[in-house]
This record gives C-alpha cells, sequence and structure tokens, in this order.
C-alpha cells in the first residue's frame, strides 16, 4: 500500500464517522481508529516520509502518540526552510505576482520566496518538487534562521 | 576579450548599448545555460534599471558604469552572505579612493564622497539549501554625469568631483581589477581582515549622528558591524544591533 492510498483511507475513515478499520494485504496490516470525534491523526516530525516496515504496525501506536491535532495527514508533507535571517517576501517587487501560492506546483530549482538581509536579495529556489499546500509567513514579516516558509506535499 | 587568466571578475565581457537592466540579462543569461564566473554584462543605457526592491535607478546615456557580472561564492554560506557585501563595498571603495578624496561607505553598501551617494549596488543572489549557488552583482557608478534630477540631489560623480572626463571602458577595467582583489580575499575567507577595513571606512564611523529608530530621533554613534551585517551603535553608552529596516540616517 502506497502512502497516498494510507492517506486517502485516513481521511475516508475520518469522514465515514466509524470508529475502526482494519485492513489486511498479505503481509501488510493497518488499523485505523478515532477516539472519541477526533480522527486519528498520523503524525510525523520528520522530514522524510517513514519507512515501509514501520507501516506494518497497527496504526494505534501513532494513534496514542499523536496529540488531539487538526484533521489532516500531514505526515508527508516537507517543509521548505528559511536558510538565513532576514524579511521573507513573496514577490520579486510590489507589483508583481507572488513567486508561489497554495496549489501551485513547484519543481526543484524553482524560486518560491525571496528572502532581504542588508540589501542582499535572495531568491530562495524550491529542493524538491511538488504542490504548495501552505504558505506560513506573510509577506514583508522577519524570519529566523530554519524558520518554516511553506509547506509542500511532495509529488 | 579575455585580459588576464588570473583575474575572474569581468575576465569577460559584452556590452549591450541599450538593456532594461543588466541584472535582468545575466538572470536571463544563468538560466538558458552555463556562464563563466565573473562574466560582465554592461550597458550605455538602461531602461528599466533596478535598485533595491522595485526602485529605479536613473542613468544618463553613456555617462555611467552599468555593469553586472556573476560570482560562484562556493566558499560562503547562505548565512555569511554579508561578507560578500564588504568585499564588494571594498573593491568600489579602492577604486575611488584613488581618484577622490573623502570616500567612504554608507552602511550596508551604498558608495559615498563627502555626503553625495557615488555608487549603487544591487546583489541579487540564488540560494540553494544553504548554498549560494550564484551572485548577480549589479553596479551603478557614476562617471561623466554632470546634471541629477531633484530626486537624487544627494548624487555626485567623478565629473563633478574633479572636473575631468573619463574613459569609462578603462575606469570599468580598473574597477574590476580593484573588485577581483577582493573577492579574492573572500574566497580565501579573510574574513576578519575584509570587516576590519570595512568597519574602518565606514560612512560616518565613530561620529555622532542622529538616526531614526522606531519613529524617535536619536543620537548615536556607529561603532561598527557584527558579522550578519547589522549595525552597532552606541546610544546613552550601551550598544545596540540594528537591521536595515530598523534604523534610518537624518541628515
Amino acid at each position: 500500500m502506497e502512502l497516498k492510498e494510507i492517506r486517502e483511507l485516513i481521511k475516508f475513515v475520518s469522514q465515514a464517522g466509524v470508529s475502526e478499520v482494519g485492513i489486511e494485504q498479505g503481509d501488510f496490516k493497518i488499523t485505523i481508529k478515532t477516539t472519541s470525534d477526533q480522527p486519528v491523526v498520523v503524525h510525523s516530525p520528520m522530514v522524510q516520509a517513514p519507512s515501509a516496515p514501520a507501516l506494518t504496525a497497527p496504526a494505534t501506536a501513532a494513534a496514542h502518540a499523536a496529540p488531539a491535532a487538526p484533521v489532516e495527514a500531514v505526515s508527508n508533507l516537507i517543509t521548505i526552510k528559511s536558510p538565513m535571517i532576514g524579511t521573507f517576501y513573496r514577490s520579486s517587487s510590489p507589483d508583481k505576482p507572488s513567486f508561489a501560492s497554495v496549489g501551485d506546483e513547484v519543481k526543484a530549482g524553482k524560486v518560491v520566496c525571496i528572502i532581504e538581509a542588508m540589501k542582499l536579495f535572495n531568491e530562495i529556489e524550491s529542493e524538491i518538487s511538488g504542490k504548495i499546500v501552505k504558505v506560513l509567513v506573510e509577506n514583508a514579516q522577519p524570519v529566523e534562521y530554519d524558520q518554516p516558509l511553506f509547506l509542500v506535499e511532495p509529488a | 576579450m579575455v585580459i588576464s587568466k588570473e583575474k575572474i571578475v569581468g575576465h569577460e565581457e559584452v556590452f549591450l548599448p541599450e538593456t532594461d537592466s543588466t541584472n535582468h540579462q545575466l538572470q536571463m543569461l544563468l538560466k538558458s545555460g552555463p556562464v563563466k564566473e565573473g562574466f560582465t554584462v554592461s550597458t550605455a543605457y538602461q531602461h528599466s534599471g533596478r535598485g533595491q526592491m522595485g526602485k529605479h535607478w536613473h542613468s544618463q546615456p553613456g555617462q555611467n558604469i552599468l555593469m553586472s557580472f556573476v560570482l560562484y561564492p562556493l566558499s560562503i554560506k547562505a548565512e555569511e552572505q554579508f561578507y560578500l557585501s564588504i568585499a564588494i563595498s571594498l573593491g568600489v571603495y579602492d577604486f575611488l579612493s584613488e581618484l577622490v578624496p573623502g570616500v567612504s561607505i554608507k552602511w550596508p553598501n551604498d558608495m559615498m564622497v563627502g555626503n553625495e551617494k557615488i555608487c549603487g549596488m544591487l546583489i541579487q543572489n540564488t540560494l540553494s539549501g544553504e548554498n549560494i549557488s550564484n551572485s548577480i552583482i549589479g553596479l551603478g557608478l557614476n562617471v561623466n554625469q554632470i546634471n541629477f534630477n531633484s530626486e537624487l540631489s544627494f548624487a555626485t560623480s567623478l565629473k563633478r568631483l574633479t572636473a575631468k572626463e573619463y574613459n569609462l571602458s578603462a575606469c570599468q577595467l580598473r574597477l574590476t581589477d580593484s573588485i577581483d582583489e577582493r573577492y579574492k580575499q573572500l574566497k580565501a575567507r579573510q574574513f576578519e581582515l575584509l570587516k576590519a577595513d570595512y568597519i574602518k571606512h565606514l560612512f560616518e564611523i565613530s561620529q555622532p549622528h542622529n538616526f531614526l529608530i522606531e519613529n524617535q530621533v536619536v543620537r548615536g554613534t556607529i561603532k561598527g558591524v557584527d558579522e550578519y551585517g547589522c549595525l552597532l551603535v552606541e546610544i546613552d553608552g550601551n550598544v545596540l544591533k540594528f537591521k536595515n529596516s530598523e534604523i534610518g540616517f537624518i541628515y
């Protein structure tokens, strides 16, 4: 089973209002439980998607570890972080369109924003390909080193 | 045109009689294929000359140096990029100070002679992860222009200062030589030397001056910069750090 399918499954469980769903396919087994009204959130703080063997464990373990969190599977989203301290700009000048907005497909090497520091202007390239899911910083706001800027669903 | 095997900045050059902006031309060139480090685009006139964040750079046709070159500063990290600004500023400083007295660097990167601006720069980096994959350095240096519009009433030129007419290509050659020397210091990571020289030549260093901080006029004295380029200003006996958006000079 692929991550994409698991994500679909979690979405399905949360929308169907059922409390538990178990699926077995050959030697692959997954159980998704909802606790009270909150659907289970598979939440991984790691940037990389978990490797397949980890998923063979029942998902209940994840259910206990995960706090009551927003209804979205964020396990496979990748964060684009700021490589430096500076000011975040979504476009090259006030009258130009944004480099990247929610829903845009970006390719590795595509410029997603500018970070200015001490009048040096830095075009930040995405290192991954995927879809922008969330823009985490407002235009013209200061950013710190390593601060998350965008959430990207990898292609 | 290859001048010297050793020289990086300006070792090869293309001249465009007129263009939108030399930084933009270089950006387009980089997108279309590999470009050698130091490759320079210069022009007599740019109709969309770019300054900082949408500001325009006005220059009369054929009077001034308008050039951009590409660097691949692989030896420095994104976090260390203020040293790039320092190296270029010092290169321009070295060139100018051989021709006129009273040159200084107004933090972070304007070149001054007395209280008037003579050269501006626009540095545009491309970052991939924590590395600077390329850096485009755009310079506009006033050479033979005599009249400036009111918007640029604080501008000057070499000719205004010395009453001499200058050969632009000879000037550009010497300018790129000076920048090249400083760039070599940067590549060798001679950060302390670069920073000390930069601080020594800062506009109004150690002179009490009025600044605008959080909409208040505050008297302070410039002490230097930190490694990120923040300005260190002594106010009422305390040395405080400022980013360029946090402090303004008042004349």
